[in-house]
């Protein structure tokens, strides 16, 4: 019996579709029950208290279906390569460029899960933290969606998010997705931003080291 | 209930849910019989998923097939048109045909029958010319066509072809029907000094470049490339140049088609003559399908390069700055508690 890649490619594209689409809807709960605290407070009754018991189910969910969803990722990324032509990543931009989105979805995702793991039930217990799993998991759900966009567009298929792309005047099929002029500019800003980044924790590794021990004392 | 009896009970509802959806992902891809489509492929009858099954998912399409020529010589060219309306297509509008040398569900290949594929549907040539081949369909109700390009096997006699189609309705049903008419295919031997062409068909050209065709020929005086627009009324010509440095199993010719400054579907045929005296003798190729597209853009290594770098640099440096500003605030001091 030989393994057909390509059904195996179509499992693992709904697998991680249908987690990251799990995880996604969670947060988006997450995000439902926060404003309706902050404006409403508890008033509503039943739907509130349905809300609520949504919510809570909701914060191991997105951990699970996260891991699942990378998992996912991942070993669509590896079925997806052994389908791929050969020399397709020397000869096609739009390969590149899902490669890239793949890339750039993955690490997003593991940020979100790394972010869950070290601060477990609390991941959600303050707004600052609630923001970086909304940014990660909104901005890793975006870059898989533009996956499974290019990925369609690859299969010959028709992508639904094609009009919105034409709105925006973003080119998949393109070498540079976005104008390289932008991307200059954010290159240099998030280098800059690393520089300071190593430049602040050096001075805080200094200001450990010479501070006491409360043996001396 | 204690907190942590909560924080358990809300775990394993966690895990049911991602269970659930787990389950349903990968049940819904068998369900929906690759809804998305399979690929084109190498498949007999039934194809190996069997999806499209039973009476209940027969089909209401209407398929007509033609064929260039019902009589053909044997190491010639037939062209099989395949022309498939519908009215229940799915929400992905995809059609799938098999063109078979039988029905048992094993080795329906045409080559089975001696048969090779020189091109499908959708321009695949070689060993990528497939005897099951999807298209989209504009919308419910239109016509689609398929294509193929077969070589007649060597061994005369009469031949049948079967015609399958596979799709989906608007309630998701995997359907399919057969075609019900007979395709029959006379092939005779080859008369003796007739000219034979052996030709690779080429799938794609590009937008104002030359696309070179390259065919093998025996006991021809003159070879003739013929090209038009699809659904063009008149062919174009040129005379092939014979460009052997010597003489092996035939002799090699070779013309090009100048593609216009837009993308279009053009067809091509190869035809050879021998004057004998007594009338030429002619042969000519099926009718290919080239299709001429813009030339794809090199991949710029430089730019997925500082995009990839810039992509991971701010993921690396926003989980960074952002495991500070969470880590440096108790919990108690932020102005918000789900």
């Amino acid at each position: 019996m030989t393994l057909d890649m390509r059904a195996l490619h179509s499992v693992t594209i709904e697998l991680h579709g249908g987690m990251l689409t799990l995880a996604f809807i969670c947060i988006a709960i997450k995000v439902i029950d926060m404003l309706w605290g902050r404006f409403l407070g508890e008033k509503g009754g039943f739907l509130r208290r349905m809300l609520l018991k949504a919510s809570e189910y909701s914060s191991p969910t997105i951990l699970l279906a996260a891991i699942g969803g990378v998992v996912g990722l991942l070993l669509s990324a590896y079925t997806g390569a052994s389908l791929a032509p050969e020399g397709a990543l020397q000869t096609s931009s739009i390969t590149l460029n899902k490669v890239l989105v793949t890339v750039a979805a993955t690490e997003l995702w593991m940020l979100l899960i790394a972010f869950n793991l070290a601060y477990g039930d609390e991941s959600w217990n303050t707004r600052n933290r609630s923001l970086m799993m909304i940014f990660t998991g909104g901005l890793g759900y975006l870059f898989s969606i533009t996956g499974g966009s290019i990925g369609g567009t690859m299969a010959g298929k028709v992508s639904i998010m094609e009009p919105l792309w034409e709105l925006l005047g973003v080119d998949l099929h393109a070498s540079w997705i976005f104008p390289p002029e932008l991307l200059y500019v954010i290159l240099a800003v998030v280098s800059i931003i690393g520089v300071l980044l190593v430049i602040y924790s050096s001075k805080v590794l200094d200001a450990v080291s010479i501070r006491p021990s409360t043996s001396d004392k | 209930m204690t907190r942590k009896r909560m924080n358990t009970k809300v775990k394993r509802i966690g895990s049911f849910i991602a269970f659930l959806a787990l389950s349903g992902v990968l049940v819904a891809g068998f369900v929906n019989a690759y809804s998305g489509g399979s690929g084109d492929d190498t498949q007999d009858y039934n194809c190996g998923t069997s999806c499209h099954l039973g009476d209940a998912n027969h089909g209401a399409g209407e398929i007509q097939v033609e064929l260039d020529k019902t009589s053909v010589l044997s190491g010639q060219n037939v062209a099989v048109t395949v022309n498939v309306t519908l009215v229940q297509l799915g929400s992905d509008s995809l059609v799938g045909v098999f063109v078979l040398g039988s029905q048992t569900g094993s080795d329906d290949h045409p080559s089975s029958q001696g048969w090779t594929i020189s091109q499908d549907p959708n321009g695949g040539v070689g060993d990528d010319a497939h005897n099951y081949v999807e298209k989209h369909s504009p919308a419910s109700g239109e016509t689609v066509t398929f294509k193929w390009s077969l070589v007649a096997p060597a061994t005369p006699g009469t031949y049948v072809l079967h015609v399958r189609v596979h799709h989906g309705s608007i309630a998701r049903n995997p359907l399919w029907e057969d075609y019900s008419g007979t395709i029959s295919v006379e092939v005779s031997p080859l008369p003796l000094g007739l000219p034979t062409i052996e030709h690779s068909p080429v799938s794609t050209g590009y937008v104002e470049e030359p696309t070179v065709m390259q065919a093998s020929v025996v006991n021809a005086t003159k070879v003739f490339l013929h090209w038009r627009e699809v659904g063009g009324s008149q062919f174009k010509s040129i005379e092939m140049t014979n460009t052997s440095i010597e003489d092996g199993n035939g002799w090699v010719f070779e013309g090009s088609i100048l593609a216009p400054g837009t993308e279009v579907q053009l067809e091509y045929r190869i035809i050879a003559n021998r004057d004998t005296g007594n009338g030429p003798l002619v042969t000519d190729t099926a009718v290919f399908t080239l299709s001429i597209q813009e030339r794809p853009e090199i991949p710029n290594m430089t730019a997925w390069i500082i995009q990839i770098v810039i992509v991971t640099e701010a993921v690396i440096f926003a989980g960074i700055i952002g495991y500070k500003i969470t880590k440096s605030k108790e919990p108690k001091e932020e102005d918000h508690d789900t």
